[in-house]
C-alpha cells in the first residue's frame, strides 16, 4: 500500500518472480556444485597427471563460465529486479534488514568472478598449485554466497525469534530456524544437480572417448549420491522446522500435495538412475541417458522451489508482510479507515476519479464509535495473531525494543491529499457501474498478487464460479477464515461489498446441468 | 498551495549511517562507471572500427572486444553496490519510479542476457589473429595474453589455428554483402557484436529513464496523478508501460553520460596499450598517441555541451544550490575535471612518443577522479531534486553496527584475496613456454 501495484495480465507479477527465480536456481546450484567439481577434479587430474582429463575439465570450465557467469549471474540480478517491481514493500523490508548480508555476498561475488575467469583464462599459465587454489577460492566463495542468500530466503519463510519483542537484529534474522536445514538441502542439491550437468556435458563432448567418459561418470557419481543424502536430510529438517501454517498447507492444497509427491518421486528416481547408471554401469552414460537424468533433475528442482515459495502463503515474509503488501499490524486500522483510504496510490486514484466520496476530516465518521480493537474482537482477530512483534507494545506506534514499527506511527499510512478522507458510506451510494470500477481497484491491490482476474494464474473468476454475490461478500469479509492461506480482509465493510460487485462481473455462473438443482442462486 | 506527494513519510529506517550509505553509493557507482563506460561507448566504437577502421583501428577494437566478457561480468557485479544502497535509502521513490516503467525496467535484465552472449560470440570470433587484424610491424601471435587470448590458447578444440585455417564461409572470401569491408569475422558473429552494442545503448537509455523518473516531482504529485499515471494504469494498477520521455533532463543526461563514457574509453585504450603484456609495435603505439588526445577532446567537448544542456534543465533551486558555496566548488571541479587528463594526452602526443606506463597510470587515476567527481555531483543533485518531497538525509537511522563491521572485515579480507589473485595473474600473464 506504500507503493503502486504492478498489473501483469494473466500471469500476475509474483509469478514472474517464481519464473525467474526457478530458472535462476537451476543454474545457481550448478554454479556452486560445479565449482567443487572443478576444484576437486582438477586437483585429481593434476595429481594423477591425467592430461586427457585436464583437457576435458578445461572444456567444461568454458561451458561452466558461459552458463553461470552470464545466464546465472544475470538471472540472479533479474530476481532482484523482479521482486522490487512485484513485491516492493517486502523487498524494502528485506533490504533494510539484510543490507549488509547482501553487501557481504557482493564481496564473495567479486571473488567468484575473478577466480572463475582466472581459473579458465589462465589455464596452462598458472602453476598447478596456484591454479588449484583459484578453483578452491571459487568453490568456497560460491558456497558462502549460497549460505548468505539462504539466510535471507530462510528468513522469509520463518523469521523465528526476530518476531519476538526486542529481537530485531540482523543476526537473529540471519540465523533463523530455516537457515541450517536449507543450507544442508541446497548444498546437497548443488552437488547432485551439478553432477547431472557434468553428465550431460561429458556425454556430449566425450561421446567418442568412452574411457574418459566413464571416468567422469564414475567420479561424479559419489558427489551426486552424497548430495542426494544431504538433500534428504536437509529436506526433512526443512519440513520439520516449517511454521505450522506452512506445514499445514502442503497436505491441504491438492496441487502442493501432488507436487510434493512429484518432488520426492523424481528425486528418488534420479538417485536410483545415478546409482544404477554412472555408479555401477558408467558405460550407460549416453547423451540420451544423461539428458533424461538432467531433465529429471531440473524438473525435481523446479517443483521443489515452487513448493518452497508456495508454502509461505499468505505472506511474502512470514508474519511480517502479507502478499498484498500490507503489514499485519496495519490490518485492524485499515478495516477502520478503509483500504482505499489507507493506501497512498489507491487514494490518489480515488481522488482523481471520485472526488465526491471525499469529505473533510471533521465530517467523516467512518465506523463511528467503533475502535479498532472492537472491530478486531468482532472479527475474532487479535493484532497479536498477525504480528507478535508489535503486540506487546503499550503504544501502537512503537514496536518492541523502542524501535519504530515498520508500518509507521499507529501502524497506518500517513494521510495525504486535499479533500479530507473517503467516506466509506458514500461508496455504496455510487452507481453499480462505479462500484464495479472501484471494486476492480480493490481487486488489483488486494487480490492480484495471487490471482488473475477472469483467466490466467489462479483466476478469481474461475475459483468463485457459481458463487452468489451475498456469499462473495461473506467470503471477502472473512477471507482468512475461509482459508488460512488467504490474508485477512483489510478494508471496510462497504469496500467488501464493492469488491463483491466487481467479482460478480468476472465470475461465470454455476455450470448448467449439475445435479441436484437446488434453485438458481441469486446474483 | 503546497502540493501533496505520494511518498510514504512514516516508518522505514536506514540500516547504516547516512554518510556510509552515500559514500558506498558514490564509490560503488564510480567503480561501476569505469567498466560500464567501456561497454556503453566501447562496443559501438569497436564495431565501427571493426567494419570501417584501419588495420590499427581493427586491432584496437579487437583488443577491447577480447577483454569485453570480463569487463561486462565485473561491471555488472560492481553495479550491485550502488543499486543495493539506492534500495536501502531511496526505496520510497525508487520503487514507484521503476514500477511506472516496469516492463522497460525488467527489459534491462532481459536485454542484458543476449547483449552479454553477443559479446561472447563476437569475442570468441577474435580468437584467431588474422593477418589483416594485426597492425604493421606487429607479430601476429604476440597478442595472446588473456582474456580472450589467441587462437593457440583458446580455439574450441584446443588446437592452434593458423591463418590458413580460415573458414571458407568468411564473407570477404565468399563475396557476401560485406565483402571487402569486413575483414575477418563471420557475418553472424559481427551481427552479434552490433546487436550487443545497440542493446547496451538501449539498456543505458532505460537506466537514465529510471533514475530521472525517481527524482521527477510530477510522478509523485497527487494533483498530477491523472496526467502522469492515468494513461499507464488499469484500475489504479500500474501497467508498467511508462517512460520519462517528457522529462527535459532525459536526453542531455543520456548524451552527457555517453560523452563521459567516451573519455573513459580513450583512457582505457591508452592504459591498455602502455600496460599490456605483449608490447605492441612502435607504429601502433605512435598511432595511439596521435589519435587518443583527439578522441578524448571529442568526448570532453560532448561532455561540456551536453552537460551545459543538462544543467539548464535543473530547477532554479537545484541550480542555486549547486552554484552556492561550498557545493559550487564541486560543480566547477566536475566541469573542468576532464581538462588535466586531456592535457596529459595532448602533451604526450606533442612529444611524439606514446604515453609510458607511469603517465598512463597517472591518466587512469585522473580519469578515476573525473568519474568520482561526477558521481559525487550526481549524488548531490539527486538529493537536492528529491528534497521537496523526500528528505533522504533526514531518515531515521537504526544502524546495524555489528553486521557493518563484519562486512568491512569481509571487504578487507576479500580485497586481500583479490589482490593475491591479481598478483598471480600478473605474474603468469605470459603464455607458458611449451616443453620440448
Amino acid at each position: 500500500m506504500h507503493y503502486p501495484w504492478w498489473y501483469v495480465p494473466v500471469a500476475t507479477g509474483p509469478m514472474l518472480i517464481a519464473l525467474i527465480a526457478t530458472v535462476h536456481v537451476l543454474v545457481a546450484h550448478y554454479a556452486v556444485g560445479g565449482g567443487f567439481f572443478l576444484a576437486v577434479e582438477t586437483s585429481f587430474a593434476y595429481r594423477t597427471g591425467n592430461q586427457a582429463y585436464l583437457a576435458y575439465l578445461r572444456r567444461h570450465a568454458q561451458f561452466f563460465i558461459l552458463l553461470t557467469v552470464v545466464f546465472g549471474a544475470i538471472t540472479g540480478v533479474g530476481i532482484w529486479w523482479t521482486i522490487g517491481l512485484a513485491s516492493p514493500l517486502a523487498t524494502q523490508v528485506l533490504i533494510q534488514t539484510f543490507v549488509f548480508g547482501w553487501a557481504m555476498e557482493w564481496v564473495f561475488f567479486v571473488l567468484e568472478i575473478t577466480s572463475a575467469f582466472g581459473f579458465f583464462y589462465f589455464w596452462g599459465r598458472l602453476p598447478p598449485g596456484v591454479h588449484r587454489a583459484f578453483g578452491w577460492i571459487y568453490a568456497w566463495a560460491a558456497w558462502i554466497s549460497l549460505v548468505l542468500i539462504t539466510g535471507i530466503t530462510g528468513f522469509m519463510l520463518h523469521p523465528g525469534r526476530w518476531l519476538e519483542p526486542g529481537h530485531r537484529s540482523f543476526w537473529i534474522a540471519f540465523f533463523n530456524p530455516q537457515l541450517v536445514p536449507q543450507v544442508v538441502a541446497r548444498t546437497g542439491g548443488a552437488l547432485l544437480l551439478s553432477s547431472l550437468y557434468v553428465y550431460l556435458h561429458a556425454a556430449w563432448t566425450l561421446r567418442h572417448q568412452a574411457g574418459l567418459r566413464e571416468l567422469v561418470a564414475r567420479r561424479s557419481a559419489r558427489p551426486a549420491l552424497l548430495g542426494a543424502a544431504l538433500l534428504l536430510v536437509g529436506g526433512g529438517w526443512w519440513a520439520a522446522l516449517l511454521p505450522e501454517s506452512a506445514r499445514a498447507l502442503i497436505p491441504a492444497a491438492a496441487a502442493l500435495n501432488i507436487l510434493m509427491t512429484l518432488a520426492v518421486g523424481i528425486s528418488a528416481l534420479v538417485v536410483v538412475l545415478v546409482y544404477l547408471g554412472p555408479m555401477k554401469n558408467p558405460g550407460w552414460l549416453s547423451v540420451g541417458f544423461a539428458g533424461t537424468l538432467w531433465l529429471l533433475g531440473l524438473a525435481g528442482f523446479s517443483v521443489g522451489e515452487f513448493i518452497r515459495e508456495a508454502v509461505r502463503k499468505p505472506y511474502i515474509i512470514y508474519n511480517v508482510v502479507f502478499g498484498h503488501q500490507v503489514f499485519p499490524e496495519q490490518v485492524v486500522r485499515m478495516r477502520e479507515q478503509g483500504f482505499l483510504e489507507s493506501g497512498l496510490w489507491t487514494r490518489a486514484w480515488m481522488a482523481a476519479h471520485y472526488p465526491q466520496v471525499f469529505v473533510s476530516d471533521m465530517a467523516a465518521t467512518p465506523q463511528a464509535g467503533v475502535l479498532p480493537s472492537a472491530i478486531a474482537a468482532q472479527e475474532g482477530i487479535a493484532p497479536a495473531a498477525f504480528s507478535p512483534a508489535f503486540s506487546s507494545s503499550s503504544t501502537p506506534e512503537a514496536a518492541p525494543g523502542g524501535r519504530t514499527s515498520l508500518a509507521g506511527p499507529e501502524g497506518r499510512l500517513s494521510m495525504v491529499g486535499p479533500g479530507g478522507r473517503i467516506d466509506e458510506a458514500r461508496l455504496l451510494q455510487l452507481s453499480q457501474a462505479d462500484q464495479v470500477q472501484i471494486g476492480r481497484v480493490l481487486f488489483m491491490y488486494h487480490c492480484n498478487d495471487c490471482h488473475a482476474e477472469r483467466d490466467g494464474y489462479s483466476p478469481a473468476g474461475r475459483l468463485l464460479q457459481g458463487r452468489p454475490k451475498p456469499r462473495m461478500v461473506e467470503l471477502v469479509r472473512h477471507l482468512h477464515e475461509h482459508r488460512f492461506a488467504m490474508p485477512p480482509w483489510s478494508g471496510s465493510e462497504e469496500e467488501a461489498q464493492v469488491l463483491a460487485e466487481y467479482l460478480a462481473t468476472i465470475t461465470p455462473p454455476r455450470p448448467a446441468g449439475m445435479s441436484p438443482e437446488l434453485g438458481a442462486p441469486g446474483r | 498551495m503546497t502540493p501533496t506527494f505520494l511518498v510514504e513519510q512514516a516508518g522505514g529506517m536506514l540500516p547504516a549511517p547516512w554518510w556510509f550509505v552515500q559514500f558506498f553509493k558514490v564509490l560503488g557507482f564510480t567503480l561501476h562507471a569505469v567498466l560500464m563506460h567501456l561497454w556503453y561507448a566501447g562496443l559501438l566504437w569497436a564495431m565501427v572500427l571493426a567494419v570501417w577502421g584501419s588495420a590499427n583501428g581493427r586491432h584496437a577494437a579487437g583488443r577491447l572486444m577480447r577483454q569485453m566478457p570480463v569487463l561486462v561480468a565485473l561491471g555488472v557485479n560492481w553495479g550491485i553496490v550502488p543499486l543495493l544502497f539506492v534500495q536501502a535509502a531511496y526505496a520510497r521513490v525508487f520503487y514507484p519510479a521503476t514500477i511506472y516503467m516496469a516492463w522497460f525496467w525488467l527489459g534491462i535484465v532481459v536485454l542484458l542476457i543476449p547483449a552479454y552472449y553477443g559479446v561472447y560470440i563476437y569475442s570468441f570470433g577474435l580468437r584467431r589473429p588474422w593477418p589483416n587484424e594485426v597492425p604493421a610491424g606487429h607479430r601476429a601471435d604476440a597478442d595472446s595474453e588473456p582474456p580472450g587470448g589467441s587462437g593457440k590458447e583458446f580455439s574450441p578444440e584446443g588446437q592452434t589455428a593458423s591463418p590458413s585455417a580460415r573458414p571458407a564461409h568468411f564473407p570477404s572470401e565468399n563475396g557476401g554483402l560485406l565483402a571487402g569491408v569486413v575483414p575477418a569475422m563471420p557475418v553472424w558473429r559481427l551481427a552479434a557484436g552490433w546487436v550487443s552494442a545497440v542493446l547496451f545503448l538501449l539498456i543505458g537509455f532505460f537506466f537514465v529513464n529510471g533514475f530521472t523518473l525517481m527524482t521527477r516531482q510530477e510522478l509523485f504529485r497527487q494533483d498530477h496523478w491523472q496526467a502522469v499515471w492515468g494513461p499507464h494504469t488499469l484500475a489504479g494498477a500500474a501497467l508498467g508501460t511508462g517512460l520519462n520521455l517528457a522529462d527535459p533532463r532525459l536526453l542531455p543526461r543520456w548524451l552527457m553520460f555517453f560523452s563521459l563514457a567516451w573519455t573513459t574509453l580513450v583512457v582505457w585504450w591508452v592504459v591498455d596499450t602502455a600496460w599490456r603484456a605483449s608490447r605492441p609495435s612502435e607504429t601502433y603505439r605512435r598511432w595511439v598517441a596521435r589519435t587518443a588526445w583527439k578522441l578524448y577532446l571529442a568526448g570532453a567537448i560532448g561532455f561540456g555541451l551536453f552537460g551545459s544542456w543538462y544543467l539548464h534543465t535543473w530547477s532554479a533551486e537545484v541550480r542555486a544550490a549547486m552554484f552556492s558555496w561550498p557545493v559550487g566548488v564541486l560543480t566547477v571541479l566536475t566541469a573542468i575535471s576532464p581538462g588535466p587528463v586531456w592535457l596529459g594526452l595532448a602533451w604526450s602526443a606533442r612529444q611524439g612518443t606514446p604515453p609510458g606506463r607511469a603517465l598512463a597510470l597517472l591518466l587512469a587515476l585522473g580519469q578515476l577522479a573525473v568519474l568520482a567527481l561526477n558521481a559525487s555531483s550526481r549524488q548531490v543533485v539527486q538529493n537536492l531534486e528529491l528534497r521537496p518531497f523526500f528528505a533522504v538525509l533526514e531518515q531515521p537511522e537504526t544502524v546495524q553496527w555489528s553486521p557493518l563491521i563484519v562486512f568491512l572485515v569481509f571487504f578487507v579480507l576479500g580485497a586481500g584475496v583479490l589482490g593475491w589473485m591479481l598478483w598471480q595473474l600478473w605474474q603468469y600473464r605470459h603464455p607458458a613456454i611449451p616443453s620440448a
